[in-house]
């Protein structure tokens, strides 16, 4: 298995990906039609709701969740379904995920050392003693912890502290890329741009492919170089973090925007909320697709909503 | 603010903690002013004593903590009945007033003064905590009973303090839930919290703090833990009720981008005190001391793309010690000399605005604030087509 990286072609790619759920003996799909490739060192942003299923498709991708339908290819290798115990050890390696909670996502009776270390551990990563101490005290280091926080235990620690702590033990994988899943929603504002600095960071570094899951757009604006917006399983508007600023299309993408609270007292007097509802479109006889209405700017619309929204921005 | 009367004072308030026999002090010399209809954020770090703040404010202070000093007088407008009442005015000559002609004193509706520093057990706090100052908590997924209906939650609260019947509470709180925008109440009202998204919820928490129509009501991170969609829903719902039911609202958060919205003033907080107050135009567009200025940056939405986002280095001071010189000082990029020796003076800058830093000496050396945060109006009209289109609208 090579490791060598390609720039030009994907990291990651989604085709067609549909998860769902039993729920009550009745199978759900919870995200559909799911399709997106993220290159090396590109971080590719997930915006919706709770509920929109952007932590599903995360979770998918480090094979917590099965895929139903359609397939992810990582490194040109399938890494969705059935796997021999080999492949499933790639994707352990090579993918890894940082979660949003901090408070929950450590576990609260190991010790920082044992955290952090048990990815090496389950797959010896090291030759002796001395390099998995080595590997250990750096990615600690590396997040900005202190080698005298090994021997304590999670509680001992803030929010931000914590969120470092989740963020070494992905790192010390050395992986090629990592689903973040808001992993800043849950801290101060100060500390919330340590984070994104450090991840920002190590990318620039490695050339790692980041997934970032976020539920704020102000955020994956500054992190991420291309964002998809997902509403209710399925992505309704895919493009770079620039043009969908400029020039958001979904009527869901618009209602996001506008609820980014800008520090601007002047503006925030005449905010208006736009809010977004399904029944707005009228999708029964003119059925949707997925389409390139711009260069790489993708939307979920149908025939007349893209005429409508090409007249938009003719100008 | 010409002669607005303030509904709640703060005067130089402290407060201390006991943790294994150190004293801990997390507010130092607070004071601030609350007026009548107004929107006062406190803004700050975790830490930063916001919490701590408005806890002595309801009364709910840990056994270990205490009010070491300074006082926190309430103004009520409603009928006061059984609180012990301190008129700020001369008390024998009230007295006298009262017993030539009650019906006149009546008929001024003189607010009356409550000293809250001076009550000392539950009982006494009960009668406003809860009644006249109401409180919204961080957490909708904790702050209801899981174990009772949504309805009950709310009938409780108005048939304990309002001595309604449970029929007329029950209806009362149906018309409550309609008002925070729960669609078909009638039904939802037999619910359990589990059924109810966190959004919902925290309008639910949003009704059982209105049921009793309180005149002050206590916001402390209303909507960190929701969606930002649903943020913007919370944060109208709030302001739209208080044009209705006229109440001050003290807004406790962390992020500035969210006060923007809500505050008519804002104060700054930082390890205990406050280090900036003014109007929010005031801290927005002419902020002075370092770190309001840290705060403003360190906001994504004022990011450079690919350039690093502005973070404040270390952590806030530990509260044990005496704090020499600023507290901000070892983490402040713009700190002098002096700000390690001695503690900076609270400068008038205009009447409405004031700021705790040596920055404002006239012997301080002439700094800009950084460039982040300088023409914020036009980076935020440019910030998205969406606030294009606002501009469009003037």
């Amino acid at each position: 298995m090579s490791n060598i990286i390609d720039k030009n072609k994907p990291l990651l790619q989604l085709q067609e990906v549909e998860i769902g759920f039993l729920y009550r003996g009745q199978y759900k799909a919870v995200v559909v039609d799911c399709s997106f490739d993220v290159y090396p060192g590109e971080t590719l942003g997930l915006v919706g709701e709770s509920g929109s299923g952007k932590t599903t498709i995360g979770r998918a991708i480090i094979r917590i969740n099965p895929c139903h339908k359609g397939q992810i290819i990582f490194n040109g290798k399938r890494i969705s379904g059935k796997l021999s115990a080999k492949d499933i050890q790639y994707v352990h390696e090579n993918i890894q995920m940082i979660f949003q909670d901090p408070a929950s996502s450590l576990n609260e009776r190991a010790t920082i050392d044992y955290i952090v270390s048990e990815g090496i551990d389950n797959y010896k990563l090291y030759q002796d003693k001395d390099e998995r101490r080595r590997k250990i005290v750096d990615s600690i280091l590396n997040v900005g912890l202190l080698t005298e926080h090994l021997s304590r235990y999670p509680h001992e620690f803030s929010g931000g502290q914590r969120q470092r702590i989740g963020i070494a033990r992905a790192l010390i994988m050395k992986p090629q890329f990592i689903v973040a899943d808001e992993p800043i929603s849950a801290l101060d504002v100060s500390i919330r741009a340590q984070i994104l600095n450090l991840l920002k960071d190590y990318q620039k570094e490695t050339d790692l492919g980041m997934i970032f899951i976020a539920h704020d757009l102000s955020v994956v604006k500054h992190i991420a170089d291309r964002i998809a917006v997902i509403y209710f399983g399925r992505i309704v508007e895919l493009a770079d973090s620039k043009e969908l600023f400029e020039r958001p299309l979904h009527p869901y993408t618009r209602s996001l925007l506008a609820s980014i609270p800008l520090p601007d007292p002047e503006l925030e007097r005449k905010h208006k909320n736009v809010i977004y509802h399904p029944s707005m479109h009228d999708y029964a006889e003119d059925k949707p697709e997925f389409t390139e209405i711009f260069p790489k700017h993708w939307v979920y619309a149908n025939r007349k909503e893209l005429q409508e929204y090409r007249k938009r921005f003719q100008e | 603010m010409e002669t607005r009367k303030p509904i709640l004072t703060v005067e130089n308030l402290y407060v201390q903690f006991t943790v294994r026999g150190k004293v801990l002090t997390a507010i130092r010399d607070v004071s601030f002013e609350l007026y009548d209809h107004e929107t006062l954020a406190i803004v700050g770090e975790s830490g930063s004593g916001k919490s701590v703040l408005t806890k002595t404010l309801m009364g709910m202070l840990d056994s270990n903590g205490r009010v070491s000093g300074g006082k926190i007088m309430f103004q009520t407008k409603r009928p006061t009945d059984d609180i012990k009442v301190v008129q700020p005015l001369d008390i024998a000559d009230q007295k006298s007033a009262e017993k030539r002609d009650p019906e006149a004193l009546e008929k001024e509706q003189e607010p009356a003064m409550i000293e809250l520093t001076k009550f000392k057990n539950n009982k006494e706090w009960q009668k406003i905590r809860g009644k006249r100052i109401a409180m919204i908590f961080q957490d909708p997924m904790t702050s209801l009973n899981p174990l009772l209906r949504i309805g009950y939650q709310i009938a409780e609260v108005i048939h304990i303090y309002r001595k309604l019947s449970w029929a007329d509470a029950k209806a009362e709180a149906i018309e409550l839930l309609k008002e925070v925008g729960i669609p078909e109440p009638e039904k939802r009202y037999r619910d359990y919290p589990f059924q109810y998204s966190g959004g919902m919820r925290q309008r639910v928490v949003i009704a059982i703090a209105l049921a009793c129509n309180p005149e002050i009501l206590i916001c402390d991170e209303p909507t960190t833990a929701l969606d930002v969609t649903i943020q913007m829903q919370i944060l109208d719902l709030i302001k739209s009720l208080q044009k209705q039911y006229n109440f001050s609202i003290i807004f406790i958060t962390h992020d500035l981008g969210v006060v923007a919205k809500m505050a008519d003033r804002v104060a700054v907080m930082y390890s205990g005190k406050i280090v900036e107050y003014g109007t929010s135009r005031d801290i927005y567009y002419d902020p002075r001391h370092p770190y309001t200025w840290s705060l403003l940056s360190s906001l994504p939405q004022l990011g450079e793309k690919g350039k690093k986002l502005f973070s404040i280095v270390g952590a806030p001071p530990s509260l044990f010690k005496d704090i020499q010189g600023d507290a901000f000082a070892p983490r402040n990029p713009f700190a002098l000399k002096i700000d390690f020796i001695e503690e900076p003076p609270l400068v008038k800058i205009s009447d409405t605005h004031y700021a705790l830093t040596w920055l404002l000496d006239e012997r301080a050396p002439q700094l800009e604030k950084p460039s982040a945060i300088q023409n914020l109006h036009e980076k935020m009209l440019n910030y998205s087509r969406i606030s294009k289109e606002l501009k469009g609208d003037e």
